[in-house]
């Protein structure tokens, strides 16, 4: 990488570092506003998102590293976490969360 | 003994080793935390009725502050990396330093915020809330302390391994840098997750 392209991505670290301090600013202030448990957590979750982006790919270079291996293996990582939370929703049929279950 | 591929790519991976392995790591620190976060969901979700109203039971300018001291000692990580990169082997101390004493500041913070907690006699046994924020800030917090020690290591040692091997201890940094911006990830969502919704 030469100096240039390093200059060049300073400035851009700034720019996020910046754009995280004001998107905190408003997670918290979207915190206060009455929409609602659902919409709230939506709206927590989609600041976060960005956030988490900005972070991942220009503090961890993946916007600029473009070696599919690492790619790869997010992918991987991203489904098996996907799995982990649909276990959790899919448990919430079985027979635990019924009322009275019971002895069986 | 020299340990192939510190600096050089690995003709299959076209990545130095240590960065593959970083990078694996992390992905199984995702699912660690992950599991945590999918707790979270099962623990509010099953007792949605119960659940105490975390705005009430926390410190939220506190975290808030803490969340911005995270955020500043991930740039000052990643301007260590680049100082190191243009050979500014003064800067990337000041920086690499300037993260160390952020994230000792973010501990000390966290140590306040869970003494107000048992101050008001709000312990990890007292409902399945705090249970779950003692735990997965615990274990952030943990993983926070590693940091601060590895880097303390590298920030001792490095100027030995610059007048050495300049190009293995940019890539070390590189490596630490990566951890540091996944534990501040693990952060970002973390905060509106405990703290806020």
């Amino acid at each position: 990488m030469t100096n240039q392209h390093v200059e060049r991505h300073i400035r851009q670290y700034l720019i996020v570092f910046a754009s995280l301090l004001v998107l905190t600013v408003v997670t918290v202030l979207a915190s206060r506003i009455d929409i609602g448990i659902t919409g709230g957590v939506i709206l927590a979750m989609i600041i976060a998102a960005v956030k988490g982006t900005l972070v991942a790919g220009v503090f961890m270079h993946l916007f600029t590293d473009k070696r599919k291996l690492i790619y790869v293996v997010l992918i991987y990582t991203g489904i098996f976490v996907m799995v982990l939370f649909f276990l959790i929703s899919l448990s919430f049929g079985d027979s635990l969360n019924i009322e009275d279950s019971g002895s069986r | 003994m020299d340990i192939p591929y510190t600096s050089a790519e690995h003709p299959e991976t076209r990545l130095y080793n240590g960065k593959l392995g970083i990078w694996l790591f992390l992905a199984s620190e995702v699912l660690l935390f992950g599991a945590f976060f999918s707790t979270y969901i099962l623990l509010r979700v099953g007792d949605a009725g119960n659940w105490p109203v975390q705005s009430e039971l926390l410190n939220i300018p506190l975290a808030t502050v803490n969340t911005v001291i995270l955020i500043t000692s991930s740039v000052t990580m990643v301007m260590a990396w680049a100082s190191l990169k243009l050979e500014r082997f003064d800067r990337f101390q000041l920086y690499f330093a300037a993260t160390i004493v952020l994230a000792v500041a973010f501990l000390v913070i966290k140590g306040f915020e869970y003494a107000a907690e048992f101050s008001h006699h709000r312990y990890p046994k007292t409902n399945n809330f705090l249970a779950i924020y003692f735990t997965m800030t615990g274990l952030h917090g943990i993983h926070i302390l590693a940091g601060v020690g590895v880097n303390l290591y590298h920030l001792v040692t490095a100027r030995r391994w610059y007048q050495t091997d300049p190009e293995r201890l940019t890539n070390r940094i590189e490596i630490a840098g990566l951890y540091w911006h996944f534990v501040d990830l693990v952060w970002i969502f973390l905060f509106p997750v405990l703290y806020l919704i």
